[in-house]
């Protein structure tokens, strides 16, 4: 199924505890879409503006509607969320920025960058063309501070994540998996797989936006450097 | 000031946490067990929300360097001020030069200690809680080392009497025989799951696993299964939400929840809840009962009243022993 901004699949609707309702729109989807999602900011560009809604989280083609019961009951998010899905995409609903990170790739975990190759059937030097010529666009942030989910993962380089996580990364970590692309904010466990590494802060809490991207934003990754 | 002699094996400073920063990936923190931190500033007449220690599993000592007002609340830790043994759920003064220690605690997890004023903290992103994995808030968003210098306001007060809560009017707080019963909402995923495994979260017992802490509680049982294997992209979770990682064994997420997950949901435990769960410890075993929605938001309205009854009672005693003074 593809979809445009125009398309309006169907909500699946669900409950998330007593405060909080989940409306998913890609559940028959592969791979998460553009024109989709750019309904899904417009629609929580609206949420957010309404009394009692304390927070909109979107997911990738799916949004998590934070409320407090008190002030919205359930029954009236849901009515809500029905009228504005119907409604035109807000124009100029996100100020949209430019990133460019440079990546040293390869290094430290030199065999994801060796399997990743042998996975889509290229070499190494392939696949870190595919990823440093496409473009992405960051479709949300979240699980750490900062990081970006990317779509724009060229489809020869969708691998399944790693069968077990490592138990540690270092952030600054450039990684991919799920047809999707990303930078560790924090050092942490991770199960994609890390191509390459940034020095590229995606998170400064001294900065008046501590997130560096936001929804909508374009990314592309540059090659400083190749460590085989 | 008040100088850590010794952290316990993890004290930070919480207050009610942050809100409005779940969108950049940023989780809320806070107070596990918030209706015991919320009676621990009551009972120095702070704001129900200003910043507390919670401490883990006891173990912590701390000398005061000047004087003030604290409250202990939370798993009892047979608590001595200097040699005079102190009971949880109490509120008294105390003098610069007077050390604090908390034994390892024998029943619940997590203690609270409020003082007069609250822990002053830089507010960062709103809230002074301390956030492990962004490493912001509280004493440089880390837990306590020996040797940190708390801040805390100097205390100009009325003189305060020393009283606190008996023991009939304590809230429930702890496992009950190491057992205890949560409620939850089922959510998106529950009806991909088995009929057997259905039955299995509601009727048997789930032993929480070494590997639990702030994140999440990690369930040991027989494994539950879905009927067929489900993929599900990214999407916002929420704390109490309870994961069904490809292992079988339930997750509960906590209150330094990740803002966002892939694993199926069995559903969330309910608000009112998950003060329960701060309380849990490794081999303990937790019990989930289903719950629906209006019931939760009732139970939730009957928490306020018994905390506002709590609150009315500690007025009521210090006006009391006030004037007897």
């Amino acid at each position: 199924m593809k979809t445009s901004p125009e398309n309006k699949p169907e909500l699946i609707i669900s409950m998330m505890g007593e405060a909080a309702i989940l409306f998913d729109a890609g559940m028959e989807l592969d791979a998460p879409e553009l024109g989709l999602q750019t309904r899904i900011w417009s629609v929580s560009k609206r949420l957010e503006a309404i009394k009692g809604v304390s927070e909109v989280i979107v997911g990738m083609n799916n949004f998590l509607v934070s409320f407090v019961p008190a002030d919205l009951p359930h029954a009236e998010v849901q009515q809500k969320v029905s009228d504005y899905w119907q409604q035109d995409a807000l124009e100029g609903a996100l100020n949209v920025k430019s990133h460019i990170i440079d990546v040293v790739y390869g290094g430290e975990y030199l065999e994801d960058l060796k399997r990743v190759a042998e996975y889509s059937q290229l070499s190494i030097d392939q696949v870190i063309e595919l990823h440093s010529t496409s473009k992405y666009t960051v479709f949300t942030l979240g699980s750490q501070p900062g990081l970006p989910y990317l779509g724009g993962l060229p489809s020869q380089l969708d691998i399944p994540r790693r069968s077990s996580p490592r138990a540690r990364v270092e952030s600054g970590a450039v990684i991919i998996a799920g047809g999707q692309a990303s930078v560790l904010s924090r050092t942490s466990a991770c199960g994609w797989h890390v191509i390459g590494q940034t020095d590229y802060d995606v998170f400064n809490i001294n900065n008046d936006s501590p997130a560096v991207f936001a929804p909508g934003d374009i990314v592309e990754f540059r090659v400083k450097g190749v460590h085989l | 000031m008040i100088e850590v002699i010794t952290p316990g094996i993890q004290t930070t400073i919480q207050d009610r946490g942050r809100t409005k920063f779940r969108a950049i990936g940023v989780g809320f923190s806070g107070a596990m067990d918030a209706f015991s931190s919320a009676i621990a500033n009551h009972l120095v007449m702070n704001d129900e929300d200003a910043a507390v220690l919670e401490i883990t599993y006891g173990n912590a000592s701390f000398r005061f360097h000047s004087d003030t007002y604290i409250a202990l609340t939370g798993a009892d830790t047979s608590a001595t001020l200097d040699a005079k043994s102190i009971p949880c759920w109490w509120s008294f003064p105390v003098k610069a030069g007077q050390v604090l220690r908390l034994k390892m605690s024998s029943e619940g997890l997590r203690t609270y200690l409020a003082v007069a004023g609250g822990f002053n903290a830089p507010e960062v992103m709103g809230s002074k809680s301390t956030d492990l994995k962004t490493q912001i808030g509280g004493l440089s968003g880390r837990p306590l080392r020996k040797g940190d210098e708390l801040s805390i306001p100097a205390y100009k007060g009325p003189q305060c009497p020393s009283f606190g809560l008996s023991k009939s009017i304590q809230p429930m707080h702890k496992p009950v025989n190491g057992e205890c019963v949560v409620r939850f909402i089922v959510g998106a995923e529950w009806t991909y799951l088995t009929d057997d495994s259905q039955q299995m979260v509601v009727s048997s017992p789930w032993q929480v696993s070494n590997e639990t802490n702030r994140l999440g509680a990690r369930l040991e049982g027989v494994p539950l299964s879905l009927k067929a294997p489900l993929e599900l992209m990214s999407h916002g979770i929420v704390p109490g939400c309870i994961q069904l990682p490809p292992s079988g064994q339930p997750v509960i997420q906590l209150q330094d929840a990740n803002t966002c997950g892939g694993y199926p949901k069995i559903g969330v435990v309910i608000a009112s809840d998950m003060r329960l769960l701060a309380q849990i410890k490794p081999g303990n075993t937790v019990k989930f009962e289903m719950c629906s929605v209006e019931d939760a938001l009732e139970i939730a309205k009957q928490e306020r009243k018994k905390l506002s009854k709590i609150f009315h009672n500690i007025d009521m005693m210090r006006k009391t022993f006030s004037h007897q003074k």
